[in-house]
């Protein structure tokens, strides 16, 4: 062995000439190394067969003549991008390759921005310098940013659009939940504006719960939330035995009362027993509140908390005064002070309790709180934050309880301890800690949520738009979002319509919810009397719709005082409600637009006019049309619906003067001759 | 000269054994499926079949299918595992039949818009495969939208079947629209012509008044978007959706001499969505950002790289243990307020073995 190597030791470098060729040998091979490396990357064998895949289409002259050999790069220095990932996908710009399947030689799905003036790791991530796959798309040792998972891209949009994107409903999902389940109460999240994330899950107050439930509800509820109403956003804590009685035990004692909040009827429920769902049915309860039927569905709005074991929770005085009067108990409710008499208040009441649960409580005991386990629940109560959701007397709200959330799509992977198991990206580790917390240990404070696996994913991409970059972008790109209006009406009737709570349905100036038409331009709309009779008696314009306005029962003052302020205040600019006469057109007006309405315009397929013929469900009955609306805003309405209500589903027809003049001529004509009937679903 | 001779040996053994340690090729475990208690004949879709959702998005609803036997009876215990192309996942992957004979599983579709074969399988009393195929569809940010579009301005005329929020108007129209899945007549309409429809009325193709025009509500590339949302959900599929996405694609440098010693670990997935990553539990992820770009792109940026290979793979050790040791003097800064710690292992060949699968 030693001889052998001794003579090719000798062989190779014996003499000095030998050697001097020898090593010049190995200089010229180690000079071609690097010549070869080239010749041999990555990227040229990707344009190899991006040439090969094309040679045979139809179209192969134009796209060979768009092929460009070498690495290409995407350079934008005020984005900081540099990009050279279309070296490899080639056929990015090439929108004739849409029935390409194969990758990289795919077209880009069309998207609203350009890739010469965005780059490719703008959205997508990964490492854009990168010459080789690898480096590019997963390389988490040297780039902290590995391609981004498809399912989790729009996060980027999120980075400049700061509002919601039609384009983006998983984003806009994502944002919904952090402020609906309340995450932002513990986490605060700063956007890159400098505003601070609200939330808007409305969790009560605890400081006068005595009033409202038992200790041994709020034992039950403690223990599982879910197991009281699947749709409840409270998280589980997972407490032992020992802790929810405590704590149950120091929030009933620390409860104070309230006065007035609850109230014993001298009235009886109605006797018959299809009294109670009507009422509730009537009073539209249902596009609030939800409630868990027999298959298991939860039907029902979710603007109020699920109503299916109410009866287990609520205390019957309580009830009925809060169905008397809800702003007693909590002057900030979405709920509206309905005005019932006390027989209704009865009646209601009576269905509601009736809405239990024998087993909830069955296995509940709690002896009577020993002074200990009070100050322990107190303890308990600070330790797991309960203060940064609910008010609670004499425990104030913990400032960062949880980590800060403004930059976590920016965090170092290097900062983050995985489960065993976890792929190691960031993405999955937000979506495995939002999943179950407790995994990660179990002495951890955060709480189990319910969420279902597309909830994750939107929460988790709503929390990767959370990072460094939206705030280092150039400002000229953010787009930011519709501002929060703080619209608060004046007077008395801004009084009233608080205590009504409008703004849980209706959206006035920018205010309010979406589940009623907008009311900011309502006076130049309407004719005044007929916003009287529908504040008595609230009938149905739209057949289709199942949710409606509720009857609130209110007295003539209130709802003169009403009218004269929605008339008076919320006018459009563009609608002058005194420039069109109500009646007095000419017969062949009416006509003409008779013929224009069933004939060139079909708006019958939408409209019912005529109850005999028309059938169409989409917009709002036309019977009584013209002693409803004001002429001048039926002849705006035509012109441009979307000018005055934006996203109005009517279509803009863009009808000359003519056309628009007859129409509205043909609609104020119908006036309509008994009363509306209320149409049946 | 045998001293000489000694060191060369450990130079080549060096050389090897980084080569080896640095090339080990990346294997995706898997637990082992279940034992089958039971076998079925018959494989059917319960629920879940053609549904739409975003690329790379869950579908809305689990994918539910069903085993019987020979007499048509569900069988509970059979093994039931789906297959997609790469990209696609499954969660489960796979799964026994559970006493009603049914596996549910939820499903995200891959990267790329189009039309998504799933296949899923069990195995008969005589170890024969059993499969169903299941098609969904990838809709992309362009389909999206016109998605969105139709469900605001489309749906409540051409869709037939009413919602609890959404109560058809298909019936009280004289002349019946055409719901968008129907691809035998919407596919024989060029897109020139239903851009016509959508934007001036039924009327400019001598079709009924009906349809009105929208070409003042909606922007053109709010057309474009519906017209590429019908062709997506069309039902025989419309020829501009593109094929159902499944061929394997181009063949991929898996062993690549020549690229560093980064191997590509590509895959046809396209983007990987996070899946195929070894799990790693040696807590070497610690280290931080600067010492990887050190340990990493020094090695990259050499042309020699045989030699410089070697030597880094040296540096690299020293450099992991350097931080590493620096790392653990510190307080990490985690959001640790609970106290409690987490136990780290420092096993840095595993950390120099993670190069491979980074």
């Amino acid at each position: 062995m030693k001889q052998k190597f001794t003579s090719i030791w000798q062989k190779l470098f014996g003499d000095s000439v030998r050697a001097f060729g020898v090593v010049s040998v190995i200089f010229l091979a180690s000079l071609a190394i690097a010549p070869a490396k080239n010749f041999f990357s990555e990227w040229r064998h990707y344009q190899h067969g991006y040439l090969k895949t094309i040679r045979n289409r139809s179209d192969a002259n134009t796209l060979q003549r768009h092929f460009k050999p070498g690495i290409q790069q995407i350079w934008l220095p005020e984005l900081g991008v540099v990009d050279r990932c279309t070296s490899c996908h080639v056929g990015l710009k090439e929108p004739s390759l849409t029935d390409v399947s194969i990758q990289p030689f795919r077209t880009h799905p069309v998207i609203p921005h350009k890739t010469d003036q965005f780059g490719c790791t703008i959205c997508h991530r990964g490492q854009g310098a990168a010459t080789t796959v690898a480096e590019a798309h997963s390389s988490t040792l040297a780039w902290e940013q590995p391609i981004l998972p498809a399912k989790y891209i729009e996060s980027s949009c999120g980075e400049c659009h700061r509002g919601p994107l039609p384009g983006t409903p998983v984003l806009n999902e994502g944002r919904r939940l952090l402020s609906r389940y309340g995450c932002v109460n513990c986490h605060t999240v700063k956007l890159p504006d400098g505003s601070t994330v609200k939330a808007s899950d409305d969790p009560p107050s605890l400081s006068h719960i005595a009033d409202k439930t038992t200790r041994e509800w709020v034992y039950a509820w403690l223990k599982d939330p879910q197991a009281y109403s699947v749709s409840a956003t409270m998280p589980n804590f997972k407490l032992s035995d020992d802790d929810a009685r405590d704590i149950s035990a120091f929030l009933i004692a620390n409860s104070t009362a309230v006065p007035g909040d609850s109230a014993t009827l001298s009235a009886k429920p109605a006797a018959d027993p299809s009294a109670g769902p009507s009422l509730y049915g009537e009073s539209f309860c249902a596009s609030c509140h939800a409630v868990q039927n027999a298959a298991g569905n939860v039907v029902g709005g979710d603007v109020g908390p699920e109503l299916t074991r109410i009866g287990s929770k609520v205390k019957p005085e309580w009830l009925q005064g809060w169905l008397k009067n809800p702003r007693i108990y909590d002057p900030g409710t979405a709920m509206p002070h309905y005005r019932f008499n006390d027989p209704q208040v009865a009646t209601l009441s009576g269905l509601l309790l009736a809405k239990a649960d024998s087993d909830l409580l069955a296995n509940v005991h709690l002896d009577a709180a020993t002074p200990e386990q009070i100050a322990h629940g107190k303890r308990l109560v600070s330790d797991y934050g309960c203060a940064s959701c609910h008010e609670i007397t004499g425990i104030k709200k913990p400032e960062n309880f949880a980590p800060e959330l403004s930059r976590i799509g920016s965090k170092s992977i290097t900062q983050l301890i995985f489960l065993p198991g976890m792929p190691h990206t960031l993405p999955d580790y937000l979506a495995g800690k939002i999943k179950q917390p407790r995994a990660f240990s179990p002495n951890l404070r955060m709480p189990q949520y319910s969420f279902t696996p597309a909830q994750i994913d939107a929460l988790t991409t709503a929390l990767l738009a959370l990072n460094e970059r939206s705030t280092t972008l150039p400002p000229s790109l953010a787009v930011p979002a519709t501002p929060d209006s703080n619209y608060q009406p004046a007077g008395k009737a801004g009084k009233l319509m608080t205590d009504l709570a409008c703004f849980s349905c209706h959206r006035i100036n920018g205010r309010g919810g979406d589940m009623a038409p907008d009311l900011t331009w309502e006076g130049s709309s309407v004719q005044r009397e007929w916003l009287v009779q529908f504040f008595k008696n609230p009938g149905t314009l739209r057949p289709a719709l199942i949710r409606r306005m509720p009857r609130f029962n209110l007295t003539d003052s209130e709802i003169t005082e009403l009218t004269d302020y929605m008339m008076t205040v919320y006018q459009s600019p563009a609608v002058d409600r005194d420039s069109m006469p109500l009646s007095g057109y000419s017969q062949g007006e009416v006509e003409l637009g008779k013929q224009l309405f069933y004939g060139k315009y079909s708006c019958q397929g939408c409209h019912i006019l005529d109850t005999k013929t028309d059938k169409g469900y989409i917009g709002p009955t036309l019977t009584h049309v013209g002693s409803r609306l004001t002429a001048a805003w039926i002849y705006q309405w035509m012109k441009n619906p979307q000018a005055l209500r934006p996203g109005t589903v009517e279509p803009n027809r863009a009808m000359t003067d003519e056309d628009a003049h007859a129409l509205t001529a043909f609609l104020i004509s119908q006036k309509g001759g008994a009363p509306q009937e209320v149409a049946k679903k | 000269m045998n001293r000489r001779f000694h060191t060369i040996g450990t130079f080549v053994v060096a050389v090897l054994a980084t080569w080896l340690a640095t090339s080990c090729s990346r294997k995706t475990e898997s637990a082992p499926p279940a034992k089958p208690t039971a076998f079925g004949a018959a494989i059917i879709e319960s629920s879940g079949g053609k549904q739409f959702a975003q690329t790379g998005a869950l579908l809305p609803q689990p994918v539910v299918v069903q085993v019987n036997d020979e007499q048509g009876a569900a069988v509970a215990g059979a093994l039931v595992e789906f297959a997609a192309v790469p990209g696609v996942t499954f969660d489960p992957a796979s799964a026994l039949t559970d006493s009603s004979g049914q596996v549910t599983t939820n499903v995200s579709l891959g990267g790329m818009a189009g039309r998504y074969q799933l296949v899923a399988s069990t195995t008969d009393k005589s170890h024969k495969k059993v499969e169903l195929k299941i098609e969904e569809i990838a809709l992309s940010y362009q389909q999206t939208l016109g998605r969105r579009l139709n469900d605001q301005y489309c749906e409540r005329c051409h869709n037939p079947e009413s919602t609890v929020e959404r109560v058809s108007n298909y019936d009280n129209l004289e002349i019946k629209p055409h719901p968008f899945t129907e691809g035998d007549t919407l596919n024989k309409i060029s897109d020139a012509d239903l851009t016509a429809i959508i934007s001036y009325g039924g009327p400019a193709l001598n079709k009924s008044a009906l349809m009105p025009a929208w070409g003042n509500t909606l922007s053109k590339s709010d057309v474009q978007a519906l017209i590429s949302y019908i062709r997506a959900v069309s039902d025989p599929p419309s020829r501009q959706a593109g094929p159902v996405y499944a061929e394997s694609g181009i063949k991929h440098p898996t062993s690549w001499p020549f690229s560093g010693l980064v191997k590509p670990s590509y895959t046809d997935a396209s983007f990987p969505a996070g899946q195929g990553t070894e799990p790693d539990t040696t807590g070497h992820n610690r280290l931080p950002p600067l010492g990887k770009q050190l340990a990493t792109t020094s090695m990259r940026q050499s042309t020699f790289w045989p030699f410089s290979a070697a030597l880094n793979g040296l540096i690299l050790k020293k450099v992991y243990a350097f931080t590493q040791a620096q790392y653990d003097g510190e307080d990490p800064g985690f959001d640790r307020h609970d106290g409690s710690d987490f136990p780290f292992e420092h096993d840095l060949l595993a950390a120099k073995g993670r190069q491979c699968h980074a």
